[in-house]
């Protein structure tokens, strides 16, 4: 869906058909849909067998990293004796995403499909769906939707009645955007501060109280159940452009746009049409100036670039940024592109988990840079170490958090540069960025 | 007692030998390298917080924490650049 | 006893626990005991219900007193200074006594582009607060800014303690606030 606009005919709805539908949210309404034949089908299969349906149907990590899942789980090696889990990745932070959402206060019963099916291919007798605390409406649906699989028989010791065991529970957590990274999130569940620990060992080897872990989106998960229904080449199929992406991408549209929501198309969908067509365009008597089409740590796009991009992992590339998380965030010409730059700076600076020095001190830094050049203070110098800064958070830290600061403010100035030479010279600026701003 | 097997690495130049599992940052030191860092001590577990150790591994992608990674056969590692 | 302030936001001036001479009334008896009993059974090691635990308590106080750090610690089998450090990390944990409604403006980017600096505004004008994170005097509303809380397309996304609401404009403000019993 368009969700919250009615359905818009150029969509692919895999995940989203029953978003906004109250009766898909119970199990009985999610069985009467179709729920629960691919766990069915699961629970029948070898574990192997699984694993090579969702190798072969090319799905990648929608959390951001565009990891092939498939590859992902055969990382866990069987018959080691060490307890495996499955961590599902619901602590959707990034600034501009609120897919996972919608998944899971529309259609818990699918996340609850998607993760018994991949712990039970990854050989993981217990589940931990990591919430983050603010999901209110999230949490009460998981935990509705875990408790009525349990008493179905669908959960626990004697899975539909297999004899196996899929222990599913939902953790809340507590206000912390770095524990939506795989490392920093395995340590929150253990009960500790949030600090993302150095790879390797990765989660595979030694993940979730040291044993093997495998760690997935909801995105991800929730797709898992109908890719084993229909097949892997049914999944293959939907790419628009190249094999390497398939399949269908929920992106969460907001911003200066007509029609914000949760969009889903399939892979290689013309970005033009989407933020023109499906997305109904700028606001009366605006214009679109830029585009940051993948949550706040990905390079933001000109019009000109996200014009020609086409959606999926490779396009974006091409055209100057990532898919990330898909997470739209539309700007247009009444916004000044130094104060958005400014608060996402100051977003991560809150956010850092405060490790690395060039993380810790690098993101405090820039957020007072930029500032200084928001309000009026900023010198020629300011963009020159503004860049320094970047180039020695990228690419030396723990995690990526650090890389992802960097990220926005170096492509703004590249891209930009003249909003912030405008500012520092404080030459008058245009009539409706003066207004707004 | 089986012995461990020893590694050889070029760091800054200078050829080493040091037992398998040996950390960059240690292997420097036999070397009589010193690569600045701050939050490693030998006494307490690898932390590899500061960054301060980070080296150069050649044909590795990113700068490596040298108190944190552990030492690779013909390994070639540059520190002061 | 001054409490450490959480990150942020000023501390308000309020007798702390230890410095009026109460006795502390243990949270974990009863059924929020059996509820953490059920949790332990989730997990492997008795760490990992730290934050669970924590979750249990601020929603019998309110807030996550020293003294509370202290029996978490105790039950747990982990240290109070232990605690302490989980507690402070994680922004939604509150260190110290905050108004009966805890109002969490979202102003990162994609909502502050739609105008969630004026909501913010709005609420510290219509709650009579004095400024962010300051309780108001009549001690109902506690106001701040929080990073994104994913509820990006529909702006401006607030929390009013447990509660979510979406598509806050600063026209809707007055109407939310009098409907707070």
């Amino acid at each position: 869906m368009g969700y919250p606009h009615p359905l818009h005919e150029r969509e692919t709805p895999l995940l989203s058909r029953y978003f906004g539908d109250p009766e898909a949210r119970s199990l009985d309404g999610w069985k009467s849909r179709g729920g629960y034949k691919g766990l069915e089908q699961a629970l029948g299969m070898a574990q192997a067998d699984i694993t090579n349906v969702v190798k072969d149907s090319g799905l990648r990590g929608r959390g951001g990293a565009g990891f092939p899942t498939g590859l992902k789980w055969s990382f866990m090696k069987p018959g080691d004796g060490k307890p495996h889990y499955l961590c599902c990745n619901a602590d959707e932070s990034e600034p501009g995403t609120f897919k996972d959402r919608e998944v899971m206060r529309w259609t818990p019963h699918a996340l609850v499909e998607g993760c018994a099916i991949a712990a039970y291919a990854i050989g993981a007798e217990t589940t931990y769906i990591y919430i983050r605390g603010e999901f209110t409406e999230p949490l009460l649906w998981m935990n509705r939707a875990v408790e009525e699989a349990y008493a179905d028989g669908i959960l626990g010791a004697n899975a539909m009645g297999t004899g196996k065991r899929i222990d599913m529970h939902v953790h809340k957590g507590a206000g912390a955007y770095i524990c939506g990274e795989e490392t920093a999130l395995m340590e929150s569940l253990e009960g500790r501060r949030g600090n993302p620990r150095i790879k390797p060992p990765f989660p595979a080897v030694s993940g979730v109280f040291g044993m093997p872990t495998t760690i997935n989106n909801v995105e991800t998960l929730a797709a898992v159940p109908q890719i084993l229904l229909q097949g892997a080449d049914w999944y293959k199929k939907m790419s628009l452009s190249n094999p390497k992406s398939t399949g269908t991408k929920l992106y969460s549209v907001c911003g200066n746009v007509k029609k914000p929501g949760t969009y889903e198309v399939v892979m290689g969908f013309p970005f033009k049409d989407f933020l023109y067509d499906l997305c109904g365009g700028p606001l009366d008597g605006r214009k679109f100036k830029a585009v940051i089409p993948g949550g706040a740590s990905v390079p933001i796009q000109t019009m000109a670039e996200a014009e020609a991009t086409l959606m999926d992992y490779e396009g974006f590339v091409a055209q100057g940024t990532m898919l990330g998380s898909g997470g739209v965030i539309v700007i247009d010409d009444a916004q000044s592109m130094v104060r958005v730059i400014a608060r996402i700076a100051r977003f991560f600076a809150h956010e850092s988990c405060a490790q690395c020095t060039q993380c810790r001190e690098g993101t405090a830094w820039t957020t007072k840079i930029l500032e200084r050049i928001r309000d009026g203070h900023g010198t020629m110098e300011d963009l020159d170490t503004l860049i320094e800064i970047g180039e020695n958070m990228t690419g030396t830290t723990i995690c990526v958090l650090s890389d992802s600061c960097a990220v926005p403010v170096i492509s703004g100035i590249k891209k930009f540069r003249s909003e912030f030479e405008s500012l520092i010279q404080g030459r008058r600026v245009h009539p409706v960025l003066e207004a707004v701003a | 007692m089986a012995e461990r097997k020893m590694v050889n690495l070029t760091i800054e130049g200078r050829p080493v030998s040091v037992p398998e599992g040996t950390s960059i940052l240690e292997a420097a030191k036999v070397a009589g390298i010193l690569i600045p860092h701050y939050c490693y001590h030998p006494g307490l577990p690898i932390a590899g917080v500061c960054r301060m150790c980070l080296v150069e591994v050649e044909k590795a992608p990113k700068l490596a924490p040298s108190c944190a990674t552990t030492v690779a056969e013909g390994q070639v590692v540059r520190v002061h650049t | 006893m001054k409490q450490v302030p959480a990150a942020g936001y000023p501390v308000p001036e309020v007798a702390s626990h230890n410095s009026s001479g109460q006795l502390y009334v243990p949270v974990f008896t009863g059924t929020s005991r059996e509820e953490l009993d059920t949790l332990l059974g989730r997990y492997p090691t008795k760490m990992a219900a730290l934050l669970p635990a924590l979750w249990i308590v601020q929603r019998e106080r309110g807030w996550v007193s020293d003294d509370a750090m202290a029996e978490v610690a105790d039950v747990l089998e982990l240290t109070p200074a232990y605690v302490k450090g989980v507690v402070t990390f994680y922004t939604m944990y509150h260190q110290h006594p905050v108004g009966k409604y805890f109002i969490q403006v979202c102003t990162t980017s994609p909502c502050g582009i739609c105008g969630a600096d004026d909501v913010v505004r709005a609420f510290l004008q219509h709650t009579r607060s004095s400024d962010l994170g300051v309780t108001s005097a009549d001690g109902r509303y506690t106001v701040i800014e929080v990073e994104c809380l994913g509820a990006c397309g529909f702006p401006t996304p607030v929390m009013i303690n447990e509660e979510f609401i979406e598509s806050v404009t600063p026209g809707k403000v007055p109407d939310l606030l009098a409907r707070l019993p």
